[in-house]
């Protein structure tokens, strides 16, 4: 099972989330995760988790970009003169 | 015109199991979701929840104008409103923070005669106070966009905490590269510099997205800002002026 297949289950189930939270083996060898995405989620960098699961998600370079268009400065009056700020 | 209604939901930050079951509730009773997500994985846990969910991530380009972005999300959610249609639409965290294509079609919808409501959320600020053990009501918090921060001064309470959103981001008008990020933070550390010490203690952090991951905690003091390297969706806390970061 891969990483983005893993999170989607505990995502959709709370309930396993919480036991994952209490038994993280079992749960992860209940699943089939892989030993190389059990590293990655133990050592919980938010990054690297992220290359992973675009990497399996096959994430192309543009749309990646797109999700960090989100998080450009977003507030309105920034796209206003200081004159017309509200 | 047809009457439709039209209700605005958030995700929350964790993917899955941060939606609230009012908001789950609004998902299953509409005849179509439509939604802007800030993580790929998240993308394919929304359109699992509904037969007719739709992303309109697409609406964001490279070059386009958050000004066009955000009027073609507004008018791709009322589109289906004004034919009749009971709309879904759900924004990750809250969907009144940060988030304007939300308020623009809650007040349009209704200004048009449509019904529109808009339900609450977990924040990423949420999680930060969860995460931070930081309690706003103690000394106070000020949360601003650092961009925001930067180009409309104002006095700044060192008593209270402070937060800054979308550090990474600072004064930056396009999208950049993956790793280049994080360019303009000695102009955000300089003022910063102006109301702290060098050696007082902030907090890179991001909230999780992930279930079963634990959010970003970096601390170190301010005069090291300018070299640190946020992840894209970083938050920088500052807690008060004569304390130690939170928990």
């Amino acid at each position: 099972m891969t990483l983005s297949e893993f999170l989607l289950r505990l995502a959709a189930d709370p309930d396993l989330l919480e036991q994952f939270h209490r038994e993280p083996t079992r749960v992860a060898d209940d699943l089939g995760l892989g030993e190389e995405q059990r590293a990655l989620l133990g050592a919980g960098q938010l990054e690297n988790l992220r290359i992973e699961i675009h990497g399996e998600l096959k994430v192309g370079e543009e749309a990646a970009m797109i999700f960090w268009l989100h998080r450009l400065p977003a507030i309105h009056w920034l796209f206003k003169a200081p004159d017309d700020a509200a | 015109m047809a009457r439709g209604a039209l209700t605005v939901v958030g995700t929350g930050i964790r993917i899955g199991v941060q939606l609230t079951p009012e908001s789950r509730a609004a998902v299953d009773a509409a005849d179509e979701l439509l939604y802007v997500n800030a993580e790929p994985l998240g993308d394919h846990w929304l359109a699992s929840l509904h037969p007719r969910a739709r992303s309109l991530a697409s609406l964001y380009r490279p070059g386009v104008s958050r000004e066009q972005v955000y009027e073609a999300i507004v008018e791709a959610i009322l589109e289906p409103v004004r034919a009749g249609a009971r709309i879904c639409a759900a924004f990750y965290g809250h969907p009144g923070v940060f988030v304007r294509p939300s308020h623009e079609a809650v007040a349009r919808a209704r200004a048009e005669g449509h019904d529109a409501r808009m339900l609450p959320a977990v924040s990423a600020e949420d999680c930060l106070f969860a995460d931070l053990g930081v309690d706003p009501a103690l000394d106070g918090c000020a949360s601003y966009d650092a961009t925001g921060f930067l180009a409309r001064p104002r006095p700044v309470d060192t008593t209270a905490a402070l937060v800054l959103w979308q550090v990474a981001a600072v004064l930056e008008p396009h999208a950049v590269a993956a790793g280049s990020h994080g360019g303009n933070l000695d102009v955000l550390a300089a003022r910063l510099l102006e109301l702290y010490s060098p050696q007082h203690e902030v907090v890179l952090y991001e909230a999780s997205p992930f279930p079963a991951a634990p959010a970003l905690v970096e601390r170190l003091p301010l005069a090291a800002l300018p070299e640190a390297r946020p992840t894209p969706q970083a938050t920088l806390y500052l807690p008060p002026a004569g304390t130690g970061a939170a928990a």
